[in-house]
């Protein structure tokens, strides 16, 4: 952070797309007055009102819960809502798009492929019956809950895809988030056709195109472990292959 | 990175294994008792089995992750409590191949 | 221009091959640091526990059950050794090779392992034992 004229301010280098009016990707240095409590989006949004209108880039919710703002911050796939400026103190900020996703226009990034295999993995309790209301709800235990907890934390913020080195080479791989909430619904007791999902999870570029890099689980905001996800959705599949074919559908 | 270094040195290892099999195999042993005490050999083994023995701590420790070991109906161990287990679990069965191929 | 429709479809050689190399990491974390110890340090370097046995039993060619340890081991920690290093190869750099990596890391498994049941049926069948003890 440097001080102009009694203001201290932190310079952000943001990544500039703007089909429009140009073709090629640049970047633009702001300036924005600094705060030790401000986040990057504040200073994004500091931008927008004040400097340049023309910045695009997604938000909502500034806590943590939309999974809409997440960008490349410094190289590494950050909700940018949950990113203070003084954890880069004393240096310029690089702010670009997540990695690994098409540019639309500045930070905003096509989520369509990932929205298509979110769509595929089935992301809802399947019951072969449904129970009548009257007859209360579906009960588990702390246990039962434990075993899927964590990945139904996922927000589909997509930092993990933006991190994955897989899915950076095979944008057809299903990907770290895509595979946790499939395995969410699988673990769950509730739901009555885990194997439904299982021709998306164990298809070839499903869960065994993983190597185990790992980077998913480091970058995730909400402390799901994509990875672990994925190890057991290949166990699932290895320990598939020993049982007898499903008959009928 | 040293994880992927690890597949690199068992499987060069399993390689010269092998190798030393086809030298047994031959019939002329001094052929192969000159292999295996070349220094440059043993240095490698050595290697070898720091790297197999990381890839052991790692597995583990994955291992711990994915199945949790149970320490009791209440008690589940802690991610480092889970590698002692598989390394004693490693002793174990070391020991039990020495002395069924060796000792006994 | 509308994306085709993706066919899923479960991928059984995939998930075989992905759980012989899991296994074969067992293997190479639970028996492989014995066999590397007694056969390629303590037999050349004369330590424990080959210092105080009889010679034969340096390595592990005296039984069925000997045999049967070998190639578990050594067969295990080579699939799962090439299997992995395979499959880091394209993350290092070499994506446009990928599916050559892939060819070549089944050839050497497919050639060590049939070696590796080649030399030891001889050597199970042919192996004299009094060579041991002339040379040492």
């Amino acid at each position: 952070m440097t001080k102009d004229s009694g203001v201290e301010t932190a310079t952000l280098k943001v990544f500039r797309y703007r089909p429009e009016v140009q073709t090629e990707p640049f970047v633009q240095e702001y300036k924005v007055p600094y705060r030790q409590d401000m986040v990057v989006l504040d200073a994004l949004n500091y931008i927008k009102d004040h400097i340049d209108g023309t910045l695009s880039y997604r938000w909502s919710c500034r806590m943590g819960i939309c999974g809409s703002c997440g960008a490349n911050v410094d190289g590494e796939p950050k909700l940018t809502c949950a990113s203070f400026l003084h954890e880069f103190k004393g240096k310029e900020i690089k702010i670009e798009p997540l990695a690994n996703f098409p540019v639309i226009k500045d930070l905003i990034v096509n989520i369509e492929d990932f929205m298509e295999k979110l769509d595929h993995i089935k992301p809802w309790i399947i019951r072969k019956e449904e129970t009548p209301l009257e007859k209360g709800e579906y009960r588990q235990t702390p246990e039962e809950l434990e075993a899927y907890k964590q990945f139904s934390m996922c927000i589909n913020c997509m930092l993990c895809y933006a991190a994955c080195p897989i899915y950076g080479m095979n944008e057809e791989f299903l990907g770290p988030a895509a595979t946790a909430l499939a395995y969410r619904y699988i673990a769950d007791t509730r739901d009555q056709d885990h194997e439904a999902r299982f021709p998306m999870v164990h298809d070839k570029e499903g869960v065994w195109e993983c190597t185990l890099v790992g980077e998913c689980s480091v970058v995730c905001p909400k402390g799901v472990d994509p990875m672990l996800a994925i190890q057991k959705t290949k166990i699932l599949g290895a320990t598939q292959i020993l049982k007898p074919p499903r008959r009928g559908k | 990175m040293i994880r992927e270094l690890t597949s690199f040195f068992i499987s060069i290892y399993a390689i010269i294994y092998i190798y030393q099999l086809s030298l047994l195999a031959s019939g002329d042993f001094s052929s192969y008792d000159l292999f295996v005490r070349n220094p440059a050999t043993i240095g490698f083994s050595i290697i070898a089995l720091f790297f197999t023995l990381y890839h052991a701590v790692t597995w583990f420790s994955l291992m711990g992750r994915i199945q949790v070991v149970k320490l009791g109906p209440k008690k589940t161990a802690t991610p480092l409590q889970a590698i002692a287990i598989n390394l004693l679990l490693l002793l174990i069965i070391a020991y039990a191949i020495v002395y069924l191929f060796i000792l006994r | 221009m509308d994306k085709v429709k993706k066919e899923y479809k479960s991928d059984k050689l995939h998930a075989l091959l992905w759980g012989v190399f899991s296994v074969g990491g067992f293997i190479a974390a639970f028996l492989l640091p014995v066999l590397i110890y007694i056969d390629n340090i303590a037999y050349p370097l004369g330590l424990w526990p080959v210092a105080n046995s009889s010679l034969i039993k340096i390595v592990f060619m005296v039984s069925l059950l000997s045999t049967i340890f070998v190639f578990i081991t050594i067969g295990g920690s080579l699939f799962h050794g090439i299997f992995r290093f395979k499959t880091t190869l394209p993350e290092l750099g070499l994506k446009r090779a990928s599916s050559l990596i892939s060819a070549v890391g089944y050839i050497i498994i497919a050639v060590g392992l049939i070696a590796l049941a080649y030399y030891l049926f001889q050597l199970y069948h042919g192996f004299d034992p009094s060579l041991f003890h002339r040379i040492i």
